[in-house]
């Protein structure tokens, strides 16, 4: 309390200064009048009066400072007085200033730059009203957290749940518009629940959101456009209300325009259209087919936790009514905000966090050097300014005032840099034209910066600032130059300081540099087919014109023939998806004759659908058995094909052909054997390392991928398809190259990031390393100079200061070697795929950071050689 | 004016305001005076070291300031205890007696 008063007391002070310094004197003038008047009625003359008083009064001003001081009028002075004395020594000494504002504002520019990041990641706001009660449920077994749901099981928990306010269903897929007017385009459309809208708070910008009523198949021809596309195909026409458009062959009604803020925070891409969801009877009974991303908001005042609780409920009688599809399943609720982020990238992006706090910390005991070899040089200074009389307190806060500015300057600086980081940053990691992170300078990412420099300037300021002003005046000035060298815990803490920079320099180093290496060898790694030469394109068949398989197969065998005779075509396959892409379906994986309970847990397998000649076109190698042909059609028996890890984890030794998988009810013949397939462009562990290959023509697919390997345009391509159905767009064209290069440049922005951290992290070191060794020359110059007088040679002089650099540095690396075997281990855990040859690494980053520090070192030696002796030992 | 003076004793200063204001509120000239009668002139209190303490009493709470009207009409800035203050002057004067009376029975003729 009392503190709380003499706190709002001063600070008023400061604010009232003058007024203050008024009052104190209209006092002490009353106080003098009072005392002339008593004088003169005591008989005196009026100027005797006067001069009595004043020679009994005092010094007038020494009373009114001391009166000001008891409150705290002159505080605010005093820092004005520290700031500009600041000021002046940070001119005074540009060289100190130029290296200690730059290394703070590297450490706090990387540093900030990541935050935004981080916090545009992890902290999304959501544009919807009292987003904190909106979640993500997902399906979890032991294959999964983050499963999605099928219809039925969904309809269960709407209809049984207890915790949510309301629950929504939404799936993405992708549908084709026709004309009028304008060009066939493929569009990705969200299918949703009634409830989704308004169960995300918002409202449409024009028309009305879904009725319960068009939830139905009879009734689900409306769309609602979503506001990039209405803006992009229709001009942002406001008269779009009841126009009627041609999707996928069905008539569709315009009922409603999204308003722009629905896309931000979203986890389905980008969309252009919604539709209904509409379940049909068939998908009402389907247990089995998971594939419904299920939102919903909480009951108010109902929190994560509880309803988490709740819905347990929900899953355990699943368990028990479907136990077939459901027997080891749960649920979970999670954040919608932080739903579409999944764990793995989370913990990349606290790795890149941490790693740009090491980069700080390597600036902070730099600037910690640096400030205690100054003030070691200012002992002398420091030490008559205390025998003149300053308060032991007012040196600390002048010297801390000086780490302030330099700290504030610095954060200046460091935001500058990082808002040019950031626009750099934007511009590479982009997706389809849009960029993937929404890095904006922000308040949070301002006061981040703000507190990160503050708590800098106190760190490295505070202990040189309370060494020096410990420091005995006596000592300090009979000591004279020699006073420089400080006490020996002083000379251990910077040698300490040298040994952490280069500690975490290494570790920096050896980071980024399994990163790198990794992402080369991700780069250079066989994926078990050709992606040189391959173009691709996607299509979807409509219900309208191709409603039943057979219809679907005539086309894909016509597409396949005809792609096949264009020239420069070497091969053309027709498959539900490529590899790059990574596998679109999995499914649990059942062996004729094998006991799941061997394994403990059901495995999953990957499921394509190809076309006969989809391994040739894409070089996959056929190990054994046959290739899918035409005979395989929907009349004859089922078959199969499955990758070599499979045949060789259930059939170990034995041939795979002629064996039987799939399900219980309904086994599928192996018929061959082909080599793994890995995408390029995942470097995540697989879901399954279990891959199967099963005939289109057996299971034609809506959704169809075409590979064609040869020299032929996206254009020619485009015109095939156009030639058989003038309304078929064929999209996403391109080389499966270019697709991979994309996601690759990505990556390689991530190694970039990291390169340049422990690049930066590494000059930090040297500088710092350099600035300790040049002082340790400077106090030194003395003993090197006695040295050589009695004959020491100037190779014994190099290996003096050589040596004591060597000992310091390889200490601090003998330490990093520790955190850097964690770092890698770390590494490994987060991305699998990126093999990397650690020990290797670690040599080459551990042998880069001596040969830097020994360069840093070598230009004080040369220095500390060149001594003329005779000048050393006259300059004492 | 009073040919002897006595030093003050530290933080006696302190004890002598405290108890001159138990009368009402004074301004500093008028705290002076009244302590230099009642001690029939033998107390002189220094400006300079009664403003800092003034200040200083203030600061910690025992003593109030007010601007007021002086006795010939002048604007004049008066003191008054708080209720801190007067616990204050009990506590100190309880340690000035005790003290004394340790210092007369130092003094007392063995």
């Amino acid at each position: 309390m009392k503190i709380v008063r003499t706190i709002i007391r001063r600070l008023r002070a400061l604010g009232q200064s003058r007024v203050v310094k008024q009052e104190i004197d209209e006092e002490l003038r009353f106080h003098l009048e009072q005392r002339i008047a008593g004088n003169i009625a005591a008989g005196m003359s009026p100027a005797e009066a006067e001069r009595a008083a004043r020679k009994q009064f005092g010094n007038v001003q020494s009373i009114r400072e001391e009166c000001r001081e008891t409150r705290g009028a002159t505080f605010g002075e005093e820092m004005l007085q520290d700031i500009r004395f600041g000021l002046r020594m940070l001119r005074k000494n540009p060289g100190f200033t130029t290296v200690a504002v730059l290394t703070l504002a590297f450490g706090i520019g990387v540093n900030t730059s990541m935050f935004s990041g981080l916090q545009s990641l992890l902290l999304p706001k959501l544009p919807y009203p009292d987003p904190d009660r909106l979640v993500r449920v997902f399906r979890t077994s032991s294959h999964s957290q983050r499963w999605p749901h099928s219809p039925a099981n969904f309809l269960d928990q709407q209809q049984q749940n207890t915790v949510f306010e309301r629950m929504a269903a939404v799936n993405g897929r992708s549908c084709n518009l026709s004309g009028p007017g304008q060009p066939d385009e493929r569009l990705r459309a969200l299918e949703a629940s009634a409830d989704f809208i308004p169960l995300l708070g918002i409202q449409p910008l024009l028309g009305r959101a879904f009725l319960p009523e068009e939830d139905r198949p009879s009734r689900n021809n409306v769309i609602i456009l979503n506001h990039g596309f209405w803006l992009r195909r229709f001009s942002a026409d406001t008269n779009i209300l009841g126009r009627t458009l041609r999707l996928d062959g069905q008539t569709v009604t315009v009922v409603g325009v999204m308003p722009p803020n629905f896309q931000e925070g979203q986890q389905w891409g980008s969309v252009d259209v919604l539709r209904p969801i509409a379940f049909t009877d068939d998908q009402r009974q389907n247990r089995g087919g998971n594939y419904l991303d299920v939102v919903a908001r909480l009951q108010p005042g109902l929190s994560l936790a509880q309803a988490n609780a709740g819905i347990e409920a929900l899953a355990a009688r699943m368990r028990e009514d479907h136990p077939d599809n459901n027997s080891d399943v749960g649920l979970r609720a999670v954040s919608l905000a932080q739903a579409r982020m999944d764990p793995r990238g989370k913990i990349m992006l606290w790795l890149i966090m941490g790693l740009a706090g090491f980069v700080l910390l390597i600036a902070c005991a730099n600037l910690a050097n640096l400030q205690f070899a100054r003030t070691a040089l200012r002992t002398r200074e420091l030490a008559i300014r205390g025998a003149m009389g300053a308060p032991r307190g007012r040196l600390l806060r002048q010297l801390l005032t000086e780490s302030l500015l330099i700290a504030a300057l610095g954060g200046v600086l460091g935001l500058l840099l990082s808002s040019w980081g950031n626009q750099i940053l934007s511009s590479q990691l982009v997706e389809d034209g849009k960029p993937l992170l929404n890095l904006k300078l922000n308040f949070l990412v301002l006061g981040f910066a703000l507190a990160v420099s503050t708590l800098t300037g106190l760190a490295f300021g505070l202990v040189p600032a309370w060494l020096a002003s410990r420091s005995n005046v006596n000592t300090a000035l009979k000591q004279g130059s020699r006073g420089a060298t400080g006490d020996r815990s002083q000379h251990r803490l910077r040698h300490g300081l040298i040994v952490i920079q280069a500690a975490l320099a290494l570790m920096l180093l050896a980071g980024a540099g399994s990163v790198v290496s990794g992402l080369r060898n991700f780069g250079n790694q066989d994926p078990g087919w050709r992606v040189d030469g391959l173009s691709t394109g996607q299509l979807n068949l409509a219900d309208d014109k191709y409603g039943n398989a057979k219809l679907r197969q005539a086309f894909v065998e016509r597409l396949q023939e005809k792609l096949a005779a264009l020239p420069g075509v070497e091969r053309a396959a027709i498959a539900s998806s490529l590899p790059h892409s990574g596998p679109r379906m999995a499914t649990d994986l059942a062996v004729e004759q094998q006991s799941e309970a061997t394994s403990g847990r059901r495995n999953l397998r990957s499921v394509n659908y190809v076309s006969p000649g989809y391994f040739t076109t894409l070089g996959v190698r056929l190990l054994d058995g046959r290739d899918f042909t035409t005979a395989d059609t929907d009349d004859r028996p089922d078959v199969i094909i499955v990758n070599e890890t499979l045949a060789r984890t259930y059939w170990p030794g034995e041939s795979a052909i002629g064996k039987r998988i799939g399900y219980p009810d309904a086994w599928l013949e192996v018929v061959g054997v082909v080599n793994d397939v890995r995408s390029p462009t995942d470097a995540g562990e697989p879901s399954t390392r279990f891959q199967s290959y099963q005939s289109l023509a057996q299971h034609s697919q809506g959704s169809l991928t075409v590979a064609v390997r040869g020299n032929i345009s996206a254009g020619a391509l485009r015109q095939a398809v156009a030639e058989l159905d003038a309304d078929l767009p064929l999209s996403q064209t391109g080389t499966v190259r270019a697709k991979v290069t994309q996601t690759h440049s990505q990556f390689a922005v991530g190694g970039w990031l990291l390169g340049g951290f422990a690049g930066l992290g590494l000059l930090l070191a040297a500088i710092g390393i350099y600035g300790v060794m040049a002082g340790f020359v400077t106090q030194r110059t003395n003993e090197i100079g006695v040295r050589m007088a009695l004959g020491a040679q100037v190779h014994d002089v190099l290996k003096l200061v050589l040596g004591r650099g060597l000992k310091l540095t390889l200490l601090g690396t003998a330490l990093g070697l520790i955190g850097a075997v964690g770092m890698t281990r770390a590494l490994k855990a987060i991305a699998p795929g990126l093999e990397s040859d650690s020990p290797l690494v670690v040599v080459v980053v551990a042998t880069l950071l001596i040969v830097v520090a020994m360069v840093a070192c070598w230009l004080p030696a040369q220095r500390a050689a060149r001594v003329d002796p005779m000048v050393a030992l006259r300059s004492e | 004016m009073a040919t002897t003076k006595a030093e003050l004793l530290q933080g006696t200063l302190d004890l002598l305001i405290l108890k001159t204001l138990t009368v009402g509120s004074l301004h500093g000239y008028a705290i002076v005076q009244r302590i230099q009668q009642r001690s029939n002139d033998v107390l002189v209190v220094e400006e300079g070291s009664l403003y800092p303490c003034l200040y200083r009493m203030e600061e910690k709470g025992w003593i109030s300031a007010e601007w007021g009207k002086s006795d010939n009409n002048r604007r004049a800035k008066f003191y008054s205890l708080t209720r801190a203050g007067r616990k204050q002057l009990e506590e100190e004067t309880a340690i000035w007696e005790r003290v004394c009376r340790a210092i007369t029975l130092v003094l007392q003729p063995a």
